[in-house]
């Protein structure tokens, strides 16, 4: 990733190292997503609503056999079906997102429908922090609570950094705990970097019979690499020629 | 209009397990005994468009049709990115049902006049766009909406509007119905302000004109083929639409005019930008923008000749 983003000149490398090992512990150890099952309708859904993290979901798509090496890397060049926000037409992508603030009505339509259906699949969602600034996103959660879809798990990428702001100088992370609380959810946290303590969270969720459950995960901006990490440029830069043996050699990578 | 759309809604429920309906808090004295029947596939979503949608998206997602239903400037202007994005990008089943088209609630102010709607929506991929005029209408297009893979937006008057048709033509989503066919004049009309269209069409004739007329019962697949077959011969197009003419039918009819090389006067009969600030009758609304038979008839025969 460190390298695709060098070539391409694309932003949100940060935001992509903060969920990272989120989608790494969801895709490899906790869903049911296969590429043998994906066209099913009766499995585990994932949705990443923080549109602008969907390198790294390539990455694990293609890590999972969903995408060949060849389209992975094709990301960012003209043509390709990989754009910086995902789309359907790529395989293993549930639903295009982009727009901050639709993913969880999306995720929560698809567990209503899954329950509808006496399917057994779960619906992950992964939320930025920012994110739960959109009305829309308090909308979901109130639906989601109101309708006990307790096959829905929401994730919130708690990296404490926005676009352009400190996320807790606009909205607090209590306050969106909150809002979810009082609308019929349960709430744990988790630290999203420690993936033994991620497994214990998702194995336990529902969290509570009959209501949805949120993961606040903590977690730093640009994990992994000493200049990156909690630095809000980093939502917008991309490693330098210079900087990318350095930053390959911090995740223990080999240059 | 609602009456009809609510009675096939329930036919295709009956034989569909998978189709549900979201409501946005509306539908007092329309939805009840369907609420009662399919308390599972009824949803009021309450006062939350933007998750309306979404929610739509995703269960079309994972294999449902899904009827979404409110009064037109809610079901379309406030949820517009969700429709753009989750619905329309996606190719969705997502039918969205609005109530109120054009001034159908004058009174309620500019707030509730749906006058914009199908000329927003005509620049998403993937919608069919449907504007009924009359009962009939409504129930034809729903006996086929379902054929339809991906997304569609219908447009509804409220109730009571006075049935156009002799009885249900055959209609066809995509392709424009010719109601009469005459050799002078075109007019082209969609949506219950068709009815003016069949009176103005009455009254030419009378003083020894024959006019063609086309109900764009579908604005998008927009029937280009249509218009220019019936253009042949003819001296004046004149357009009928309760939307802005900007955006809308007028603007449809032009640009394939103008893009086939043809060239003919055309009238646009429909809400001009500048006044948004009356409320009154429906009648009254439309005759502040010239949109009254006497003012319509006596334009055409002035441009007559
Ligand atoms: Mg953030």
């Amino acid at each position: 990733m460190v390298r695709l983003h060098n070539r391409t000149h694309t932003s949100h490398i940060g935001s992509e190292f903060s969920s990272l090992d989120i989608m790494v512990e969801l895709y490899f150890d906790v869903m049911d997503i296969t590429p043998q099952n994906f066209s099913s309708l009766d499995r585990d859904y994932f949705i990443i609503s923080k549109g602008h993290a969907a390198p790294a979901l390539y990455d694990v798509l293609f890590r999972r056999g969903f995408i060949t090496k060849d389209a992975f890397e094709s990301y960012g060049k003209e043509g390709s079906q990989l754009a910086e926000h995902p789309k359907r037409e790529v395989f293993g992508v549930d639903t295009a997102t982009g727009s901050l603030g639709h993913g969880l009505s999306i995720a929560a339509g698809m567990a209503y429908s899954l329950k509808y259906s006496n399917m057994k699949g779960k619906v992950y969602c992964l939320l930025s922090d920012g994110e739960c600034q959109e009305g829309s996103t308090i909308e979901a959660a109130n639906f989601a609570g109101r309708m006990k879809l307790d096959n829905l798990i929401a994730v919130i990428d708690n990296n404490r950094l926005q676009g352009y702001e400190r996320t807790s100088n606009i909205q607090n992370i209590a306050s969106v705990k909150n809002k979810f609380e009082a609308s019929s959810w349960s709430v744990s946290e988790m630290n999203g970097h420690d993936f033994q303590d991620m497994r214990s969270k998702f194995l336990n969720t529902p969290f509570k019979t009959g209501e949805p459950s949120l993961l606040i995960a903590n977690t730093l901006k640009g994990k992994g690499v000493l200049e990156m990490e909690d630095k809000l440029e980093w939502h917008y830069k991309s490693p330098s020629d210079v900087e990318v043996e350095n930053f390959i050699k911090q995740l223990g990578g080999s240059t | 209009m609602r009456t009809a759309f609510v009675n096939e809604l329930e036919n295709i429920m009956d034989k569909d397990e998978n189709t549900f309906l979201l409501t946005g808090d509306l539908g007092f004295s329309v939805f009840e005994r369907l609420r009662e029947r399919w308390s599972k596939q009824y949803i009021n979503m309450g006062v939350a468009e933007q998750n309306m949608i979404g929610v739509a998206a995703g269960m079309a997602l994972t294999g449902k049709q899904v009827f979404v239903y409110s009064i037109i400037p809610f079901v379309v202007y406030r949820p517009f990115e969700q429709i753009r994005n989750d619905v329309c990008y996606q190719n969705l089943p997502v039918r969205l049902v609005g109530v109120g088209a054009g001034f159908s609630y004058s009174d309620a102010g500019f707030t509730h006049h749906a006058i914009e709607d199908y000329g927003i929506l005509r620049s998403f991929p993937n919608l069919t766009i449907l504007s009924p005029a009359d009962s009939l209408e409504v129930t034809a297009q729903m006996k086929q909406i379902n054929s339809l893979g991906g997304p569609s937006y219908m447009r509804l008057g409220r109730n009571g509007e006075p049935i156009l048709h002799d009885k249900q033509k055959f209609l066809k989503i995509g392709k424009a119905l010719e109601l009469t066919r005459g050799d002078d004049i075109l007019f082209v009309a969609t949506g219950s302000i068709l009815g003016k269209a069949i009176t103005i069409g009455k009254l030419l004739e009378s003083v020894g004109y024959t006019v063609t007329i086309l109900d764009y019962h579908t604005i998008k697949p927009f029937d280009d083929e249509s218009l220019l077959k019936s253009l042949d011969g003819k001296r004046l197009v004149v357009t009928f639409e309760e939307h802005l003419v900007t955006t809308g039918l007028y603007s449809l009819v032009a640009q394939t005019i103008l893009s086939n090389d043809l060239s003919i006067r055309i009238i646009p009969f429909g809400i001009g930008e500048s006044a948004i600030h009356y409320s009154g009758t429906r009648e009254y609304m439309l005759t502040q923008y010239g949109v009254s038979d006497q003012l319509i008839y006596e334009k055409i025969k002035k441009a007559l000749g």
